[in-house]
Parts: C-alpha cells; structure tokens; sequence
C-alpha cells in the first residue's frame, strides 16, 4: 500500500482556488439574478378566475393533429414546459407543428382556500376543454397531462370520455403507495384536516421544504457547492437561476384541494381503487377507452415509475402505449435527451391516432 | 507525510482558549460575580486575553440575568461545557489519528473518532430538547411552569405541577383551557423535535460509518480521495445513503409527521386567542372570512350547475354550426 495521504497543500490550494472562483463568480451571479423564463410567444385566450388558458403561436406548418391541451400540476409554474429556447418541450412540439393550449393555475390566494378538486376538474379544466371545443368547432381535444396534472387529466378522461381524443399522461402518479414512493410515505401519517385547518392554504414554501428534504445533502448543499464550478460559464449560471427560480417560484395550494388530494391519493389510493368521487360520479379509470400514451422517467425520484407504470392495469383503453425514458422528473421537461425524443414521438403517437 | 499536526493543534488551542475564555465570563456572571477580562485589567485563567477595547459583552448583560433568567443561562452554560468538552475530545482524538503512519489505520482511527464524537454531540443535542426542566435542557424550562406552583405543590406533596394541571374554573376557564392546551401543545413539540433530532443523528452516525467503510476500501485500493473536494463528495454520498435508509423507515415518517401535526395544532391554538381578541374588538376573523367564502363557493357551484343545465338544454351542435365557430385569428 502506498503512503497516499490528504496533502494539506492540495487542499488548500483548493480552497484557495474554490474561495477565488466564488470571488470572480459573484458579478456573474449578480448579472443572472433575474431570469426571464418562458421564451415561445403565446395569448391568453381564456380566464375562469386565476386560471389562464394560453395558446401559443404557430412556428411551423400544421401537423394537422387536432390541438393539445396541456394540464400541468398545481405545484410549481407550468413555464418549466417552456423554460428557455433550448430547454422547451412546448417549443419542440411547436416546432413538430402541434396546436398547443396550456393552463396556467395562477398563484392562489386566501380567497381561494375552498376550490376543491371538483372545482379544478369538472371547473377549469372542463371550461378550457370546452373553450378549446368551441374555438375551433370539434368535439373532442388531445389532453397531455403532467404530474398531478396527469392525474387530472385521468380524472377528467375518466369522468369525461366522450371529449377527449387521446390520452398523454407524463410522470404521472397513479398508484401512490409504492414502496419507492417517499412523498407518499411521508403523506401516510399526516393529519391533513388539522394542517389545512391551521393554515387555510398550504404553502410553497412547505411543500419546497418537503422536496429538497427529499435529498437533503444534495439539494440544499452540493448543488450550491456545484454552482461555483459553473461561475466562469454566464450561461451555465444563467440556466442554473433560471432553473431555480422555477423550483421555489410555487405557488400556494388551495387548502381544501390539496387537503382531498392528500388524503383521497396519497393516503387511500383511491385513484386505483375507483372510489375518488367528483361533482357526484365515481372516477373509474376503465372509463379511459380513448387510446392512452404514458411516458415516465426511470430516474425519477419524485414520482417513481414503480406509481406510474400500473396505469396499463386500470384504464379501459385497448390502444395502450408505455413510453419509458432514462432520465429524472425534471430532466423529462429540460435534458437533451428528452428534447429530442419525446417530442417526435408523441407528435408520431397523435398522428397516427388522428 | 509532513507533520502538520503541530499546527491543526496550534488553531484548535487558539479556538478553545477563546470557547473557554468566553464560557468563564458567563459562568462569572451567572453565579452573580463580578466579570472579569481584559478590559479590567485581570488576567483570565484560561490564559486568553481579548483585544485591548474589546466589549465585555457578559458584563453589559449581566443586570437582566435574575431568576429564571439566571437559571436557563446556568444550563446553557452546561451544555456549553459538555459541547467543549466534546470538541476538544474531537481535536485530540484527530491528532492522534493524524499521527499513524498507516494510511489505512489513520483513515479506521479518524473514522472511530468521528463516531465517537457524533455520540457526544448527539447526546448534547437531545438534552437540549428534553421537556424535563430537571435535566440540562434549555427549552424544557419553558414547559416548567412557575417556580412558586413548583414549591408549593412539592411542599403540599402533590409532586410536580405546571400551570397545565391546574383545572379550568370560573370566568376565565375558558381562556385558561386555550392556554393550557397551548402549552402542553408546545411540551409536545419541544418533545417530538427532540425526537427528530435523534433520528437525525442516527443518520450522521450511520453517515460517518459508511464513510468511513467507502475510504477503508478507498485506502485499499490506493484511490484516497485527493482534495477536500472529493472527500466531500464521498461525503454526500454516503450522508444520501444513510439519509434514504431513515427516510424511508416508518418511525421516521411518523416522526416527522407528529411534529408537523404539533405545529398545525399549535398554530389554530394561536389563531384562536387571537381571534377572542379581534371579536371583542369588532374586528373581522378569519372564521368570518371563511364563512364567506364558503357561500361564495356555494354559489358559483350553483351557477356552474345551473350553466350545464342550459348547456344541456341547447341543440346539438351540426356540421355548419362548427365551421361558422372558429375565429378569424385561430387556425383551425
């Protein structure tokens, strides 16, 4: 064995080194400190409430695929599906000559403490759904949901077959107590009426907390570590801002909606079991006959594939397609990898189903 | 290997010397001396002297500290000592490692130190959070109750009481409930944070071990990590691991979950005494608010109800219906 030993002079010539890149770092840091996110143009071209209903604009030829609507989660901002120019998966299927709507939730307020998931459902959703219908004269629209909006899209496609035309669900959470599932392990022991009732909403802030707790060390600590690595590139520094403002730019929950979500989902699984109720009728997931894509990360440590996977043993549909990735829940909306694949295939999936 | 152990022991004394000049001074002024330090001249018995000019800080404060003041200063002073204790154990423990020559065997012996130390401090860290005000604790003097209902109720042999145990009567039980229950919320609290703590130190224990295991087979190998950079990423790792195996185990969610429960029940307690104000002087609640909004939501359900019945009612939308639909800015 040899005498390799921890040379004081290497370590602090490293921190010597680590001290003079934070130093030269700082104005780049200062230069990045605000970010513009969202970068493809679009018009709000429906509200109910907070909820903004958006269209982006045409940047290529009509792929003549009947137009998609993006239902994203509540948590969080919806512009991570348009985060920047080179990270957009918006942008990509854009460019792949979809007609693309998104929901904006808004930031909810204390006003909005008694929305309830019948009221996002059978509410916002149906009235953007409807609005969709209307404008351009159809029956049915394309339904692309992500996370907890995936979620709501099953719910919706459930509960509503007859307007949707094909079903997307992305690192969507369907059975929620799979044993890699640590938000849901976490969710089993709270007392979520009492934590509703103390604090009307729940806040971002509480919910941020609970995700980097989920790997503690790593995003509270090394990626900041990490971070002076990148101060000599501004457009790594830029990108790094950029992505941590979409990180603790989270909106409240409404209470009484994350309160049902909580206990329905997460603590009795429901979702599987067919006994969530909404506006009066049961979600039963065989109602789900309208063909079905569902893409899920396989390093996703917030919705593990182990809770989306089972999807294919509820739905109704006989048109079923399982669309694994290689990458993490946020690497699915900004990573190279997922820039160039996923776009091309959904567009082939819905052009195929048109 | 160069010998730099002269010098981390040159640093660690430096900083000791100043932990121990500075535990001395409140010591003095919790046991009611008068301070002593450099700015009066005396020479301190650890042998450190601040900066000419330099501020008695324990001096200026010293006045406030009566009574119970005097008692939580006496057990942080405590728990101080036990945390220079342990730190020093720590120094000396990484000297001695420092000094084997066997790379393995100074890597095992850092490592044992390490762990060592993490019991010590662990250990400090869950007297701090014990509700017993007879232990060294700091924050359980707060669920200690007053010192006269402590005397008289161990004078008339009842044991010990706090003003949790006194039973609600006349005008003011009602007020007096809400407090109790506040309290006994907050001795839940300060318990079920102790616990949390607890778990926490398993984790860097259990950290600790596993970084100690990664550079037994790092040494092994002859792959040592060569910075600090490296060993900190090792670090991370091996702190994730343990982490993940924690948070995972049920008593860790339900840890974490009991606390966060406490905290909601003490928040709507808060929220209760202040709204008992606010009603008395006329003020709007946010009960008043809520039972607002609630009606407002009751409303637009109706409306939203009411909506799909017309919906309902309209014709069937035809082949011409739709084409007249689109507007002229949306491409079909």
């Amino acid at each position: 064995m040899t005498d390799q030993k921890f040379d004081p002079q290497v370590a602090m010539k490293e921190l010597v080194d680590f001290s003079q890149k934070f130093a030269k770092g700082i104005p780049a840091l200062q230069a990045a400190a605000v970010v513009e996110v969202g970068c493809s143009e679009r018009e709000a071209v429906f509200r109910d409430d907070k909820v903004t209903l958006y269209r982006f604009k045409p940047i290529a030829k009509p792929a003549g695929v009947t137009p998609v609507l993006i239902s994203y989660a509540l948590v969080n901002r919806p512009y991570m599906m348009d985060l920047q120019s080179d990270r957009s998966l918006i942008r990509r299927l854009l460019e792949q000559g979809l007609d693309i709507y998104l929901i904006d939730w808004g930031y909810p307020d204390g006003a909005d403490r008694f929305l309830d998931l019948d009221d996002y459902i059978n509410g916002f959703i149906d009235g953007c759904v409807q609005f969709i219908l209307d404008q351009h004269g159809i029956d049915k629209v394309n339904l692309l949901g992500v996370c907890q909006g995936g979620t709501f899209s099953l719910c919706y496609a459930s509960l509503h077959p007859e307007r949707i035309k094909n079903l997307v669900t992305m690192v969507t959470p369907v059975d929620f107590k799979t044993p890699e599932n640590l938000l849901s392990k976490w969710a089993q022991d709270m007392d979520v009426d009492t934590v509703v009732a103390s604090s009307g909403n729940v806040s971002g802030e509480m919910l941020n907390v609970a995700y980097v707790s989920l790997m503690p060390f790593r995003l509270m600590q090394q990626k900041y570590v990490s971070l002076v690595d990148m101060l000599g590139d501004p457009k790594q520094v830029e990108n790094f801002m950029r992505m941590e403002k979409w990180i603790f730019d989270s909106p409240d929950q409404a209470g009484e909606a994350f309160r049902q979500f909580t206990k329905w989902f997460f603590q009795e699984n429901r979702l599987i079991k067919g006994t969530v109720e909404l506006g009066g009728q049961k979600v039963d997931l065989r109602n789900i006959t309208m063909p079905v894509l569902n893409i899920f990360g396989k390093q996703d440590h917030l919705v593990p594939p182990s809770a989306s996977i089972p999807l294919a043993n509820y739905v109704g549909t006989k048109d079923y397609t399982a669309f694994e990735m290689d990458v993490g829940h946020i690497g699915m909306y900004v990573s190279g990898k997922s820039q160039k694949q996923l776009p091309e295939t959904i567009t082939k999936w819905l052009k195929d189903r048109e | 290997m160069s010998d730099n152990r002269g010098e981390i022991n040159y640093w660690t004394d430096i900083y000791l010397k100043g932990q121990e000049e500075f535990l001395r001074r409140w010591n003095d002024m919790a046991a009611g001396k008068p301070a002593s330090g450099s700015t009066t001249g005396t020479e301190p018995a650890s042998g450190f002297t601040l900066p000419p000019g330099w501020p008695n800080w324990a001096e200026l404060f010293s006045a406030g500290l009566a009574g119970t003041s005097a008692e939580l200063t006496r057990r942080y002073i405590s728990l101080y000592e036990q945390y220079l204790t342990a730190t020093r154990a720590l120094t000396e423990a990484f000297s001695k490692a420092m000094a084997q020559p066997d790379p393995l065997a100074r890597s095992q012996e850092f490592a044992n130190a390490l762990l060592q130390s993490q019991g010590q401090f662990a250990r400090i860290w869950q007297s701090m959070f014990s509700p017993d005000p007879a232990a060294a604790g700091t924050t359980g003097a707060l669920a200690g109750g007053l010192p006269w209902l402590q005397a008289w109720s161990r004078d008339m042999g009842l044991g010990r009481l706090s003003m949790a145990d006194i039973p609600a009567l006349g005008l003011t039980r009602e007020r007096q409930e809400a407090l109790q229950r506040l309290q006994r919320l907050f001795t839940d609290y300060f318990e079920q944070h102790g616990a949390l703590a607890m778990l926490w130190n398993e984790v860097i224990g259990d950290a600790l071990k596993r970084l100690g295991e990664t550079m037994a087979v790092r040494f092994q190998k002859n792959e040592p990590p060569q910075t600090p950079r490296q060993l900190y990423d090792l670090w991370v790792d091996c702190a994730e691991a343990a982490y993940a195996t924690m948070a995972h185990s049920p008593r860790y969610a339900k840890a974490q979950a009991e606390l966060g429960n406490t905290l909601a029940k003490i928040r709507i307690e808060q929220r209760g005494l202040i709204e008992s104000v606010t009603r008395e002087l006329d003020l709007p609640t946010r009960s008043e608010l809520n039972t607002v909004h609630r009606r407002i939501k009751e409303m637009k359900a109706e409306l939203r109800r009411l909506r799909a019945e017309l919906d309902r009612a309209r014709p069937p939308r035809t082949s011409s219906a739709r084409a007249a639909k689109p507007r002229a800015d949306l491409p079909n």
